[in-house]
């Protein structure tokens, strides 16, 4: 899709609003090649040509949204796309009054273009597997070109595409000890790759020990920067959401009624600068390039969309339509990595976590699992790797009295989801220290 | 679009073995209101064309949404360009028997047959929104309606010509309550009740009645003590055993994970591809079975999207492992019985080995016999939260809504019940199974898995039963 068809497309079914009409439009698509592998071979390979137009049309107090598919083809588009928002003009007459529907505003233009290298079939798959060699390697690469774009009809024009890949995977050892490893960017560059490899391999010899079983209890852990961006998506999910916190379905809730705290060192902000996500949501609403949610322990602010910010009367953040992070970061503490580890006389290094669920959110708890490389530590070695294990425990403990520190060095994740399509954004997470973390199985 | 796909089939042009058009049209309508008042109304389109090019032992895959003829050339001539350049790297040679040739035809019940405006939908929910509010301590009610009309196609040059009409039905509702600081939430079995099935599941009575179940047993919940933390007798309602079955039997079942292709995502299976016809899973009481033919369970279907045929069959027999969830590529890498269900999230997807309808047969025991057999334990309904490890041993879940049994009976509500196990000990202590009055079948359209990330629909059905020496616990609020 170019820039020209996708305004042109727009500026056409803005004609056909009548004068009570107001109409957003969003643009996802995208140009991706995804090659999928086991066992350092390939199994599946997939091109995919896509876009979806999707529709905000209010009227009268009234709201619907629509979903429809578009080519990049004038003849194809233009007149499909004029029925459907016929159909949805049509419908939206007969609705019930919606008393928190929001008229678009004019949020301004702009437009990024961001090229790189992106690699043929072929090139991809000598690209890795002449580096992975005849080595257990299982994952995804998913690369392209992916396209954002809004408009209105009072004048909002963003438009965002960008050239980048994702290649996400795990090295496995004989024994099934597997290391997580993702590298990602806009131009593939092999030397970096070697290296990217090549650190995933050296977390592998470390796992050949013999594997140790360690009993549920309390354990001082180390949370590597991947298990801290795992702790982040969970949050992500109603952490943030101010409907969901004036729902009184939120972690937060003790924090407002004052019956739980957060350690001082923890600080989480909204940072656009990250360059990981658009600074404009769906209805092409920009937010602030930082945006402090958590500061020093207190919550300072929660994500706002124009309906929320309606119905409870609180200025919009430009927060999407889930009220979900969308380049979220933690600020680094004073903690250095390795130092981290020589405070552990006995305790669990966990490089990451799996399948993160609330256990209970209004008392923000939460439970999951130990996966990858994770380790039990004794006087401040890596002893043995362990055999998975399963926390339940909150983040009033470990953000908050059970916080020892971060550390000052964070790592930057990009997403790697490709649910519907290839996902923008990420995060940024440094490791933390944990007094004492609960292991139940 | 048949007539079409045909005509395209004969046309297109590409040096392969084998070329197959996978098309998919889905028109979605989804309508939530929340206290008494839209939320959002939505109507949604996606529609598209998957070509699969067979050629040197390899399979590509192109997908476009383009539905002229020079963009499914276009897409076949890439998907044969991939083919050529990585078959000597596949981690397994393709077949044409891969894809068995079929013809046939399946429509879900409700395809058609029947339609209600947008309007008629939200003074539906509005209405269930009024019910979901029994008292002022409801805080906030939300009801919702979500339906799918699904048209797929499949035509390969091998012979099969497969059409499949779909109509998904979901409707869910929520309500919170609030008594001082403590919050409750209870919803429709978990989240949504998801059919196969027509308007006749946005019955007005119905679901009022069921709106203000739900209301009522919110606010019994917010005075309602915490559910012990002990070791004792577990007995999980069928909206429970749904997950319960979903994620303890169904992905660890799936051939693709034992073979390592989900190993980086969604994960591996603690089951080896030896333990087929050898490992003791559960209780004798334990008949699991893949039923793609249970007519309204949320995924019937009649062949899979390798076209081959879908049939029910037994993947645990007397509690002993006998099948595993696999369609014909990983039935023939695997060399273990599998069954129909080679399926894609959607036309931009490659299909992989995903659950469909899998379903725990009912028993010989009544409720009053299983209720009135315990001397002390739990009962559960509805899950609230569900988190298991990669490969699909230690799992804790929590539910919604509890009970105590004491003395045979059910007696104080309580409240953030959950339990965790690993799981074939855990089936292995099934005790007692409910006969078929305490049977029911549930459906999400959310699992997720594979890499490119697909969701999908899934079904389970369950009667009632009892779990014995269950680790059991509450919480804080």
């Amino acid at each position: 899709m170019k820039k020209e068809l996708f305004n042109r497309l727009c500026s056409d079914l803005f004609t056909q609003l009548s004068s009570n009409e107001h109409l957003s439009l969003e643009f996802r698509g995208e140009e991706s090649f995804f090659l999928r592998f086991n066992h350092g071979k390939v199994r599946q390979n997939t091109e995919v040509i896509d876009g979806d137009l999707y529709f905000n049309l209010v009227a009268d107090q009234r709201n619907i949204n629509g979903k429809a598919p578009v080519t990049g083809n004038w003849e194809t588009d233009a007149p499909r796309l004029r029925n459907f928002l016929q159909e949805l003009q049509t419908t939206i007459k007969t609705l019930p009054l919606d008393p928190m529907s929001v008229k678009p505003q004019d949020f301004g233009k702009s437009s990024a273009e961001i090229k790189g290298k992106i690699l043929s079939a072929s090139e991809v798959a000598d690209a890795i597997f002449t580096e992975v060699g005849d080595m257990d390697m299982t994952g995804i690469y998913a690369g392209g070109t992916l396209f954002r774009a809004t408009a209105n009809s009072v004048g909002t024009e963003h438009w965002f595409a960008v050239d980048n890949f994702n290649l996400d995977y795990s090295l496995i050892s004989p024994s099934e000890k597997m290391a997580k490893g993702n590298f990602s960017g806009s131009e593939w560059q092999q030397k970096q790759f070697m290296l990217n490899r090549s650190n995933c391999q050296n977390q592998l010899a470390a796992l050949e020990r013999p594997v140790k079983k360690v009993t549920p209890g309390k354990y001082m852990t180390y949370l590597a920067p991947g298990a801290i961006h795992e702790i982040i998506g969970l949050m992500s999910y109603q952490g943030f959401s101010t409907k969901a916190l004036k729902q009184r379905q939120s972690p937060w809730l003790r924090l407002v009624d004052g019956k739980a705290e957060l350690s001082p060192r923890f600080t989480l902000r909204e940072n656009f600068s990250l360059g990981l996500n658009t600074p404009f949501n769906e209805l092409g609403e920009t937010t602030q390039e930082l945006l402090p949610l958590i500061e020093k322990g207190h919550l300072v602010d929660t994500l706002t969309n124009q309906r929320s910010a309606k119905e409870f009367s609180l200025p919009s953040n430009g927060a999407d339509a889930h009220e979900m992070l969308r380049s979220p970061e933690i600020l680094p503490g004073k903690l250095v990595a390795k130092e981290a580890l020589g405070q552990m006389k006995e305790g669990l290094y966990l490089n990451q976590l799996h399948y993160l669920n609330w256990s209970e959110i209004n008392a923000a708890r939460f439970t999951g699992m130990t996966r990858y490389a994770c380790f039990w530590v004794e006087n401040g070695e890596w002893i043995a790797p362990i055999e998975n294990l399963r926390f339940d425990d909150s983040v009033y403990e470990i953000f908050g009295s059970k916080l020892v520190d971060f550390t000052s060095q964070a790592e930057t994740f990009t997403e790697s989801t490709t649910y519907e399509r290839r996902q923008l954004g990420g995060a940024k997470a440094p490791g933390a220290l944990i007094s004492e973390m609960h292991f139940k199985l | 679009m048949l007539k079409n796909l045909k005509d395209w089939a004969k046309k297109i042009k590409v040096e392969a073995d084998r070329v197959a058009f996978r098309y998919l049209k889905e028109e979605t309508t989804t309508v939530t209101t929340r206290d008494q008042r839209p939320e959002d109304n939505f109507r949604g389109i996606s529609e598209g064309v998957m070509v699969e090019v067979h050629k040197n032992g390899h399979v590509g895959y192109a997908a476009t949404n383009n539905l002229e003829f020079e963009s499914l050339q276009r897409a076949a001539e890439k998907a044969a360009r991939q083919a050529e350049v990585l078959a000597e790297r596949a981690v397994f040679k393709s077949e044409l028997a891969d894809r068995p040739v079929n013809k046939g035809e399946f429509v879900s019940p409700g395809f058609d047959v029947d339609s209600l405006s947008m309007k008629a939908i939200n003074d539906v929910l509005i209405a269930c929104d009024h019910s979901l509010k029994v008292s002022d301590k409801i805080i906030s009610t939300t009801s919702n309606c979500w339906i799918t009309d699904a048209q797929s196609i499949y035509i390969c040059s091998l012979g099969s010509e497969i059409v499949q009409k779909y109509r998904f039905f979901s409707t869910g509702f929520m309500a919170i309550a609030q008594d001082g600081t403590v919050t409750q939430k209870r919803t429709n079995y978990g989240r949504n009740h998801s059919v196969q099935g027509g308007f006749e599941n946005l019955s007005l009575d119905i679901l009022k009645q069921r709106a203000e179940l739900i209301g009522e047993q919110a606010l019994e919940l917010v005075s309602a003590e915490v559910c012990p933390t002990e070791t004792t007798n577990l007995v999980l309602a069928p909206d429970q055993l749904m997950l319960q079955i979903h994620e303890s039997i169904g992905h660890p079942l799936e051939l693709d994970r034992i073979l390592g292709d989900e190993r980086n995502y969604a994960g591996s299976s603690f089951v080896r591809l030896s333990d087929f016809g050898q490992l003791r899973y559960g209780s004798p009481l334990m008949n699991i079975v893949f039923d793609p033919e249970e007519m309204g369970e949320f995924a019937c279907y009649a062949f899979d999207d390798a076209g081959k045929k879908a049939e029910r069959e037994f993947l645990i027999k007397d509690g002993l492992l006998v099948r595993g969830l696999g369609s014909t590529e990983s039935i023939r890498r695997s060399g273990v019985p599998g069954v129909a269900n080679f399926r894609a999230t959607s036309w931009n997807r490659a299909p992989i080995d995903r659950m469909a309808n899998i379903n725990l047969l009912p028993g010989k025991s009544t409720r009053e016999e299983i209720f009135s057999s315990i001397e002390n334990g739990v009962y559960m309904e509805s899950n609230s939260s569900w988190s298991i490890d990669d490969y699909r041993n230690k799992f804790q879940f929590s539910c919604e809504y509890g009970k105590l049994i004491e003395n045979g009976k059910l007696t104080k509500t309580v409240r953030n019940p959950g339990y965790r196990g690993v799981t074939t000990p855990f089936w292995n202590n099934l005790k007692m199974i409910g006969n078929t009055d305490t049977y029911s079948y549930y459906g999400t359209p959310f699992c997720g898995k594979g890499e490119p990330n697909q969701i999908i629909r899934v079904g389970h059905g369950s009667p009632l039963c009892l779990f014995s020496n269950i680790e059991v616990f509450g919480g804080e609020s």
